[in-house]
């Protein structure tokens, strides 16, 4: 008898390892690792057995926010485009927004570690994302909240209070 | 989430990050912050990096669709007054802006949220002002020449910045018109703002005669552009562009099918970042070509042809602001009223009542630009 060819069989996920800068490895799918930009370039030219990245400037605390962000922009990705070719509708755009905006509710040294290794790693949308945030703890405050803040000493000359 | 943070359990963010991520704030929250301390306010003031990084930014994020609207009110008798209006947002609000000059002012050019003013009063004097931060520097300007015993001379001006120099320049046309033998002659002065900076009047001479323009002379591809009237065509007009970097003034081919039968094309503009071309046809219909390739004959393409019809007259439809997110033309109307163009249905919605009616709309980028810093002036504080 013929081998009967199962096309839902798929062939088994190509990895990458990162290794954080206090020495853990991680193991991800090929794909989540390739969110990186710097990561992608020169990706093809490394041997697949060679395809581990230590990463000097990232935290295991920080990878694992890093890799739990990525595995989410790539299954989401899917999952938006397979309900656009089948025209279900979806709102999976505005649930990762949501996502999104719930994973960089974090307190302000993780949410800088985090920008900083978006920045490390060139993920664009992270760190966006992570500027944003930023942002908009400053937006609203007032000139001596950002004192406090960012630790300023207040040695203005201008007089608050004059007109604007 | 942070207020009771322990300020000095918190880490630090590297200074270039930290501009990185004031660039991101809107100006007029930025300019809230000169107060913090004087580190802050030279950052805000006199710094070039930060107001760089943000109009890199703000043309990042919107180079088609200018957001904001600069609103010019007032008559020739009265002071002109300036508002600020948010083009995006729902409801009409516009935020009248201080103006340093108490007197009438035409506005000559804008660039990376700086305006080029003239004062009507005073003969030949020209301002650069950051509407936004208030900051302003003087021009002076050169005795306009003599090329020939005509009453028939017009001067238009332009007004932007060469990226690669990192200069900011402004130029002068003056042309005049020749009755009898219907001769055109013009000439270019340049005025490169910088320390110890004067005009320049260019030796070469051109022939010829700027159209009337409704605006002022816009900048694409780092050069201006004119639409012109040329000696020896009589009335055939061509787009001449001056370009900022070698000051050059060049010819710019358009496409045949936008001119044959378009005797009346109104003016050039920029859109959406792209040199543009306004045609009324013979029988009233006003078209919009843009050149997709800067320099390339070949991609004139008709953008949008506003088709004219019983409640919808085009010699009242006037100039092309922007294109909208959803595709429509934001123009502005004869009487300056806003209109958004849907070309498939083409319908015509009115967008906005400002509470009054302007004089003149421009589109307008916010920056934090200093005139005196790129002048090269030390900013005096009083």
């Amino acid at each position: 008898m013929k081998d009967s060819f199962n096309p839902s069989i798929e062939p088994p996920k190509k990895t990458v390892t990162l290794v954080s800068s206090d020495g853990y490895d991680f193991e991800v799918e090929e794909e989540v690792a390739l969110e990186s930009q710097v990561i992608k370039d020169g990706f093809e030219d490394k041997a697949v057995d060679d395809r581990e990245y230590l990463l000097f400037n990232v935290h295991s605390d920080t990878l694992e926010l890093i890799i739990k962000y990525c595995e989410k922009h790539v299954s989401s990705r899917k999952s938006i485009s397979a309900a656009a070719a089948s025209s279900s509708s979806s709102n999976g755009e505005e649930a990762l927004k949501e996502w999104d905006e719930h994973f960089i509710s974090v307190d302000t040294n993780t949410l800088y570690d985090i920008l900083m290794a978006a920045d490390y790693l060139n993920i664009k949308s992270l760190l966006d994302l992570a500027i944003q945030k930023v942002a908009d703890t400053i937006h609203g405050r007032s000139p001596e909240q950002i004192r406090k803040k960012f630790n300023i000493e207040n040695d203005s000359i201008i007089d608050p209070w004059a007109s604007e | 989430m942070d207020e009771e943070e322990d300020m000095n359990k918190t880490k630090r963010l590297p200074d270039e990050v930290f501009m990185e991520i004031l660039s991101w704030l809107p100006i007029k929250t930025l300019l809230r912050f000169k107060c913090v301390s004087k580190s802050w306010l030279r950052l805000l003031t006199t710094d070039p990096h930060l107001p760089k990084l943000q109009l890199e930014r703000t043309l990042e994020s919107n180079i088609n669709n200018p957001n904001i609207l600069l609103l010019q009110q007032g008559d020739r008798e009265t002071n002109t007054n300036y508002y600020l209006a948010n083009f995006s947002a729902t409801c009409p609000t516009s935020v009248k802006l201080n103006v340093p000059f108490r007197q009438d002012t035409y506005v000559r050019g804008i660039c990376n949220g700086l305006v080029l003013l003239h004062l009507a009063n005073i003969k030949d004097s020209l301002y650069i002002w950051n509407p936004l931060t208030g900051d302003y520097i003087a021009i002076p300007c050169p005795p306009t020449p003599t090329l020939f015993p005509s009453r028939h001379k017009t001067t238009t001006f332009g007004f932007g910045f060469h990226q690669a120099s990192n200069r900011y320049k402004v130029v002068r046309f003056v042309d005049e018109f020749d009755k009898n033998n219907f001769v055109f002659n013009s000439c270019v002065s340049v005025y490169t703002l910088g320390r110890d900076s004067s005009w320049r009047t260019l030796e070469k001479d051109n022939h010829y005669k700027v159209c009337f323009m409704n605006s002022f002379a816009p900048t694409v591809n780092g050069a201006l552009h004119w639409r012109v009237y040329k000696t020896g065509l009589h009335y055939h007009k061509v787009i001449v562009s001056f370009d900022l970097n070698d000051e050059v003034s060049q010819e710019i081919p358009i496409a045949d099918d936008a001119t044959i039968n378009t005797p009346y094309d109104v003016e050039v503009r920029e859109l959406g970042g792209l040199l543009c071309l306004l045609c009324d046809k013979y029988l009233g219909d006003r078209q919009i070509w843009v050149m997709k390739q800067y320099g390339v004959i070949s991609s004139w393409t008709k953008q949008f042809q506003i088709v004219c019809k019983v409640g919808l007259s085009c010699s009242y439809v006037s100039l092309p602001l922007g294109v909208a997110n959803n595709g429509d033309l934001i123009l502005m109307k004869s009487n300056s009223e806003l209109v958004l163009y849907d070309q498939e249905s083409n319908l015509i919605r009115d967008l906005k009542n400002f509470g009054f009616k302007p004089r003149h709309i421009y589109t307008y980028r916010e920056s934090l630009v200093s005139p005196n810093v790129i002048s090269g002036s030390e900013l005096v504080r009083t």
